[in-house]
């Protein structure tokens, strides 16, 4: 059969099979993404925990190999317990707060409003704000000398003297929340208007029909749409909330005392001022499993979830 | 209808050559000059103008060179030379960094020695407060050296009209200044400043506090001097003046205490001579209002005060250490030197005498319209010190940088009056943390 033979001649080019030479080749297409993957984050991760062994200076990086030393100091160490109480209870609140004022804000902007277009463009303001001028700007309107707050608060006598928002505990602690809050709800804002826009009216024409109230229609039918972008939101603002940084370091430097040094801050005091790499790659290292571990739990509760709505 | 061109294999070669020469043109010609970098932490838009025209120059004795001016806060010297240290790319000559930090980074090596420059000045006209607190006696070199000889905490600025109208004593000692604080303070004008925030400001006032009652933080011997008495006579001292300061002013750094005195609202702050700029540009209506002493101390303290010496240094991976000793003695000539001081006149003075005393730093109207206050400033420099060498018995402190920039000092000041705690038991918590941070 001279007909069959060229072809399957031709699948056996090299010794290689059609489907080998398939298989090379997907991964050959791959090739690019594994190499990004290797380079920029497995690479980078490697060496950040390898660093994480080690006693270094941030300057030379050069230093002894000491194990897991790092990881003991950190344990024994007040300062981190401390950071790390600081983080929680920073994360959660900047959730709450974003979540509350972005999904509100979404349902007003998704209302039929006379200006909707300018309001929705203008309650994007804060967000495309750079922190640094976000951060003055506040601490000016915080100032107990000049601040407007203050101004205000003695204008109609509600104390006595200025407020000293950002220089006592736990004040500093809620206003940096309260700035968080403001900086970076629009961005909750925006993914949960996008997603009621994607809601059939048909879904609340029904339900109005049925006699169910605006409550029973927000519970009902708006949260159960906007869940799978909730739960995306939500990992990704805990995450960014857990790193932050240059708003924290700008607004308060962690002071007064500790109450508002979170560990991002710890991992910058370690690296810089002390020039220790190795206990502040112990401490990122620390924060990515607190974070993989929130992430695993998250996700497994919300594929729990989607396989029980798919049954 | 078409057209063909006909392409000999020569001229394609040939083309193609061109083309790559033409695009690595643009690295031959830098390969040819040198681009020096030039890193300050002096900020401002004058003072950036002026290295810049002084630079011009340079680059006019040394032709094939460009000068690119870089400016940092000090905070962020370290995160960015450890950066370009990694990336084989520090820049050739760095200005005005804390001369902790340069302790720190010459203990790990990375500095060049800059005996040189000093040498071709004139050791002898350098302050010898600076050169002492720069000089690496174990290796017999010096690092680093003060380009500017400041002080922002020594000077207390005070109103002359407010202590005049409340009759106060003055601020000749602890007492008088509690007692002129509480006189001066009224609605709408605070006694006094005193910045007590985790930064800078608030380390080095509260470690000018200590040393003026007579402690140290670290002993001469070693050990760690900060739970002593003097330290709590200091928190003491700092919780009564603290009664007519600002609610804000723990948080407050150098900004909110320069601009709330020069807007009129306290009778008195701790800061350099740039209240002087900023009072005449922004507040002239007080201008002559205003005067300034030596920061006080009690009686039996020791008369020292907290200095700044930014300093010159010359990172050891510079490429060329020659142009970049060039580019600093440039700077320090005198007519370059008195220009870059006279940009903001009485905020960076001089370290070296013969500038100091010399009739082309005296011709600026600034200066000359506060010539005794300015003379005052000078000799409170002439006194600093810095935790590197506390004392003239103290060997350098490597650790200086660290427990400067984890403010564990004004941490301890905050547990006090913050936190409730009693200064004895925050001066013990503080030598605690300082005694970890000095074994680390």
């Amino acid at each position: 059969m001279p007909a069959l033979a060229a072809p399957m001649a031709g699948r056996r080019r090299g010794g290689w099979s059609l489907a080998a030479r398939n298989a090379a080749f997907g991964y050959v297409l791959m090739l690019p993404s594994i190499l990004f993957f290797l380079v920029l984050i497995a690479y980078p991760l490697l060496q950040t925990f390898w660093i994480s062994l080690h006693r270094m200076s941030t300057l030379t990086r050069q230093g002894e190999f000491v194990g897991l030393a790092n990881y003991r100091a950190l344990l024994e160490s007040a300062d981190f317990w401390g950071a790390f109480g600081q983080s929680l209870v920073w994360t959660v609140c900047c959730l709450a707060l974003q979540m509350g004022l972005g999904i509100g804000f979404a349902l007003v902007l998704n209302a039929r409003l006379t200006f909707r277009p300018a309001a929705r463009a203008l309650v994007l303001f804060p967000y495309l704000l750079s922190t640094v001028v976000a951060v003055l700007v506040w601490q000016w309107l915080f100032n107990d000398m000049y601040g407007y707050l203050n101004y205000l608060i003695e204008e109609y006598g509600l104390s006595d003297g200025p407020v000293n928002w950002l220089g006592q505990s736990p004040n500093a602690m809620i206003s940096t929340i309260l700035v968080a809050g403001w900086k970076h709800f629009p961005f909750v804002t925006i993914a949960v208007l996008a997603r009621l826009q994607g809601i059939p009216p048909a879904l609340y024409d029904a339900a109005r029909i049925d006699g169910a109230s605006a409550w029973s229609r927000f519970w009902d039918i708006t949260l159960p749409q906007l869940r799978p972008v909730l739960a995306m939101v939500i990992i990704l603002r805990t995450i960014w909330d857990f790193k932050e940084f240059d708003l924290i370091f700008m607004m308060t430097g962690g002071g007064p005392r500790s109450s508002t040094e979170t560990l991002p801050l710890l991992i910058y005091k370690e690296v810089f001022p002390k020039l220790s790499m190795g206990s502040g790659a112990a401490i990122a290292m620390v924060m990515l499993v607190i974070m993989v571990a929130f992430f695993w739990v998250y996700a497994g509760q919300y594929d729990r979830e989607e396989r029980a709505r798919s049954r | 209808m078409s057209i063909r061109v006909a392409t000999t294999r020569r001229a394609l070669l040939g083309g193609t050559g061109a083309a790559l020469g033409l695009l690595a043109m643009p690295a031959i010609v830098r390969a040819q000059s040198r681009e020096l970098i030039f890193w300050t932490t002096q900020r401002a838009p004058e003072q950036i103008a002026a290295y810049k025209a002084i630079f011009a120059g340079f680059e006019q004795q040394h032709p094939g060179t460009t000068v690119t001016v870089q400016s940092f806060l000090e905070e962020e010297l370290l995160p960015k030379l450890a950066a370009t240290l990694a990336a084989g790319t520090p820049p050739d000559l760095i200005s005005h960094m804390p001369p902790e930090f340069v302790m720190q980074l010459n203990e790990q090596g990375l500095l060049q020695p800059v005996d040189d420059i000093i040498k071709a000045v004139g050791e002898g006209d350098f302050y010898e407060n600076s050169l002492e607190l720069l000089r690496d006696s174990r290796r017999g070199y010096y690092p680093g050296f003060a380009i500017v000889n400041s002080t922002t905490t020594g000077a207390l600025w005070y109103r002359k009209d407010l202590v005049g109208e409340a009759g106060a004593a003055g601020y000749a000692s602890w007492d008088a200044m509690l007692d002129t604080t509480r006189r001066t303070n009224r609605r709408g004008v605070f006694g006094t400043i005193y910045p007590f925030g985790k930064t800078s400001m608030g380390d080095k006032l509260l470690l000018q506090t200590i040393w003026r009652a007579g402690g140290y933080i670290i002993n001469p011997d070693g050990t760690v001097g900060f739970n002593s008495p003097a330290t709590v006579a200091a928190f003491e001292f700092i919780r009564d003046l603290l009664k007519y300061s600002p609610a804000g002013s723990a948080n407050y750094a150098y900004t909110e205490t320069v601009n709330g005195f020069v807007e009129g609202r306290a009778a008195s702050a701790p800061y350099s001579g740039r209240v002087l700029i900023n009072m005449q540009a922004q507040n002239p209506k007080l201008a002559d209002a205003v005067s300034v002493v030596p920061f006080p101390m009690p009686a039996g303290g020791r008369d020292v005060f907290v200095g700044d010496f930014q300093s010159m240094v010359i990172p050891r991976a510079a490429r060329d250490q020659e142009l970049s000793k060039r580019m600093a003695l440039t700077l320090l000539k005198t007519d370059n030197y008195v220009r870059f001081l006279h940009v903001t006149p009485s905020h960076n003075l001089p370290n070296l005498k013969s500038v100091a005393g010399s009739a082309e730093f005296a011709a600026n109207p600034t200066i000359a319209r506060y010539r005794p206050e300015v003379d005052t400033m000078i000799a409170a420099t002439a006194k600093g010190r810095s935790l590197l060498k506390e004392s003239r018995e103290h060997a350098t402190n490597t650790h200086a940088g660290a427990i400067l920039g984890s403010r564990i000092m004004v941490e301890a000041l905050q547990d006090v009056i913050i936190g409730g705690m009693s200064p004895q038991a925050a001066a013990a918590r503080g030598a605690d943390r300082i005694a970890g941070l000095m074994k680390a």
